[in-house]
């Protein structure tokens, strides 16, 4: 291969970066934040006051500032969100104002010297009983009844929560913002310029041409800090125009944590009744989503978890009900594919256990229940566009040897529970389990009561398998075999070196604090004549619940919920111990609480490392 | 205090307080190739070289670089090390996000300083160990066998042992 000549060697800049940009007029900001949760703001206050060169800018200044008719809310679908908070707290952390100067160490300084005196000030404030529904979405097929749970040969239940974050690192959320002859020189890593200058012109109530937005470098996209970059240019635009000094702010490692990569929490309860034969005969699922002190996207994130709750599965009688709640914690960041992924998690997680608990073959259930648009009879809210799904099912459990290795160490399982050999001693032989899991990226999807047209989406298989070393409690990855529909594949070493990379990505989200890695990842796609489908975040979707599903099968126990830690698996061994002992009930909660309250403080401790 | 190192090639005099990271007298100079990750020395964005070695430089207090060699990768980019690395990354098809350019780059300066030709397990460790999640790792493990081809190359070394 030809080698480009010294000079024409093209590595990304690396100086590109909004983090880069700016010289010694440009001030340094950093958001001020209450440290209580929740009361009424009485006055903020700092020691000794600010020094020469410093601001502070929150509600107060900027209702003060008659210059411009400046708001200090944005509105994303109907729902005020203050910039500032005005005249109470409603979480802790929430920024209370912008505090900028020439030195971001003397910035640093002064931050931890305000004050903020709150009425009826409550820390720590989080009260179950505070929870309110905002939106909800409900969904019965005709002439459903609690009865037809219970009436068929199995009954089947099961909670999820999957609430895995990014785990790597990229440049913090943050812009800058330069004032010049009263125009706005804006320079941020956006990802939706429209959506920012809009909500720029409503926040300022100034027109298009006061603006010049320079997109900047993006070191990840991801797409809830398209939301976290539009409230911190609105802010910094804010406080730029009441003093008209040009300002730069990066959010520290913390609150990018904290404020930008937090997930929407959601918490997934599945109740199905089987048939003999494997048919999902009715299914109730419960899906409760809390959507943090202040969420514009509360309804679109609604909306997205009754499309995909079902996974790709159609149920004669199925009922949905999909509570958003709201209550005094950080608002959660948005992002769809996090939400699928949720979904994805639960109802193929909870497949597995249905194959556990009738003893149907993983593959044969998925296929018995399989939903297609081109069903002559489907009772289910959205209905699914056909595609290649049977090839690439077959295709992704031919080339893992799913059928046999599922069935082998499905009787390796009951083998160990018949001969009691439940002990998990280095000297017994790994744990192997392996995982399948499918669903489809997009919105591929058909109202059933509103019909819309289809746009392409990729459907994907994923199998999964491990091994768990009783030694050490740590599983170790065989292979992964990815299978999905792609459509034209137009450069298919691209496409693969993508997925491999998502998939090594995903595996650094599924446990805290640790990285797992596969020393053999197998990639297929079933191409077609059909225009390319987008598959950038299909890995991401459905292998956690694949992974999830192995180790399940490994441990002789379902684990369901994400991300895992350092001590998850060792928990869960001492849980199924006991419970083969046979406790009763009240000893076997107890004994949970302390174990989730052990893997609490584990974390912390590992944090504070 | 006032400490004297060899920054970039050249004999400069820091004036900071000896607690002061070496990232941000850095970028304080304009050298901002070393990028503010994680501040915990976890991520390596911030990866410069002291005394030809690569280290986090959001760690590494300016109280102890006394008469120390530090090079960024500013610097770094000129020489034919630099072209070994960015020439074998762009012969395998590597793009680095540009946020990470220096951590991987100065780590893989380390990792072929270190071993003439590492194995393919090493290589995977390594791979593995890199935080951005920008590369794809067999493509990464590529870039950097024809960067030690054209190592091996450049010196006349043996490249086909």
């Amino acid at each position: 291969m030809a080698v480009s000549k010294k000079s024409e060697l093209k590595v990304k800049s690396s100086f590109d970066f909004y983090s880069d940009l700016g010289d010694e007029t440009v001030l340094k900001a950093s958001f001020v934040r209450s440290k209580i949760s929740k009361g009424l703001i009485e006055k903020i206050n700092i020691k000794d006051g600010l020094p020469e060169g410093y601001f502070f800018v929150g509600a107060e200044e900027v209702k003060n500032c008659t210059d411009y008719s400046l708001k200090n809310y944005i509105t994303t679908d109907g729902i005020k969100i203050p910039l500032f908070a005005e005249k109470k707290v409603n979480f802790e952390g929430q920024v209370t104002g912008i505090l900028f100067g020439p030195d971001a160490d003397e910035v640093e300084y002064y931050k931890e010297k305000f004050d903020i005196i709150l009425k009826n000030g409550k820390k720590n404030f989080s009260d179950a009983a505070s929870d309110s529904e905002i939106f909800s979405r409900n969904f019965e097929t005709d002439n459903f009844d609690e009865k037809l749970l219970e009436n068929q040969e199995y009954y089947v239940c099961g909670d999820y929560s999957s609430i895995v974050g990014n785990q790597y690192f990229s440049e913090n959320c943050g812009a800058m913002i330069i004032y010049k002859n009263g125009k706005l020189n804006i320079f941020a890593p956006v990802l939706d310029e429209n959506h920012l200058l809009s909500s720029l012109q409503k926040v300022t109530g100034l027109t298009l041409e006061k603006f010049s937005l320079t997109k900047t470098n993006l070191s990840a996209v991801s797409p809830s800090s398209v939301y976290a970059i539009n409230e911190i240019v609105c802010s910094l635009a804010l406080a730029v125009l009441v003093t008209k000094k040009s300002i730069k702010l990066v959010l520290s490692r913390e609150e990018q944590r904290n404020f930008v990569e937090n997930t929407v929490p959601v918490f997934i309860s599945h109740r199905a009744s089987v048939t003999e034969e494997g048919q999902i005969f009715a299914l109730d699922t419960k899906i409760i989503v809390n959507c943090g002190c202040y969420n514009a996207w509360t309804k679109r994130i609604v909306e997205r978890l009754s499309v995909t709750a079902a996974g790709i599965y159609n149920v004669e009688n199925y009922r949905l009900n999909v509570s958003a709640k709201t209550n005094p914690c950080k608002p959660s960041s948005f992002d769809l594919n996090k939400l699928d992924s949720q979904c994805f998690f639960a109802v193929e997680n909870f497949i597995q256990k249905i194959a556990f608990v009738t003893g149907i073959p993983a593959l044969d259930l998925r296929l018995n229940n399989i939903r297609l648009s081109s069903a002559s009879r489907s009772n289910m809210p959205y209905l699914f566009a056909p595609g290649k799904i049977y090839e690439t099912l077959d295709y992704a459990t031919r080339m893992s040897d799913f059928v046999r290795k599922h069935a082998s160490y499905r009787v390796s399982e009951v083998l160990r529970k018949k001969t009691e050999n439940t002990d998990y001693s280095p000297f017994n032989p790994p744990l192997r389990g392996i995982g399948l899991a499918c669903g489809f990226e997009g919105f591929d999807f058909q109202d059933t009561k509103h019909p819309s047209p289809f746009k392409s989406s990729a459907f994907g298989a994923v199998v999964c398998e491990l091994e768990l070393n009783p030694e050490s409690f740590r599983e170790e990855l065989r292979e992964i075999t990815f299978c999905c529909d792609i459509g034209k594949v137009e450069n298919q070493k691209l496409y693969t070196m993508n997925i491999r990379r998502d998939i090594q990505n995903c595996l650094k989200e599924l446990v805290k604090n640790e990285r797992i890695f596969c020393p053999k990842i197998t990639i297929k796609f079933i191409e077609s004549e059909k225009e390319s489908k987008n598959v950038s975040n299909l890995v991401s979707l459905i292998l956690p619940a694949a992974y999830t599903s192995a180790l399940s099968q490994s441990l002789s126990l379902t684990v369901n919920y994400l991300p895992l830690s350092n001590s998850s698996l060792y928990n869960l061994i001492e849980l199924n111990k006991y419970k083969n002992d046979g406790l009763d009930e009240d000893f076997f909660d107890a004994l949970t609480t302390l174990i989730d309250e052990n893997e609490v403080e584990t974390e912390k401790v590992e944090e504070n490392k | 205090m006032i400490i004297p190192v060899v920054l970039n090639g050249e004999k400069v005099v820091f004036d900071e307080l000896p607690s002061e990271m070496l990232l941000s007298v850095l970028r304080k100079r304009k050298l901002l190739s070393c990028k503010e990750g994680c501040l915990e020395g976890k991520c390596g964005f911030c990866s410069v070289l002291v005394d030809d070695r690569c280290v986090p430089s959001c760690k590494i207090p300016v109280g102890i670089l006394r008469d120390r060699k530090i090079e960024t990768l500013e610097h770094f980019a000129t020489t034919d090390e630099y072209w070994d690395i960015a020439s074998g990354f762009e012969t395998a098809g590597v793009q680095l996000c540009g946020y990470c350019n220096a951590a991987t780059i100065f780590a893989v300066h380390n990792l072929i300083s270190d071993y003439y030709r590492p194995e393919r397990n090493q290589l995977s460790t390594f791979a593995d160990s890199l935080v951005c999640g920008c590369t794809e790792k067999n493509t990464l493990i590529s870039g950097i066998l024809y960067a030690i081809a054209n190592k091996h190359k450049r010196r006349g070394m043996k490249t086909d042992e």
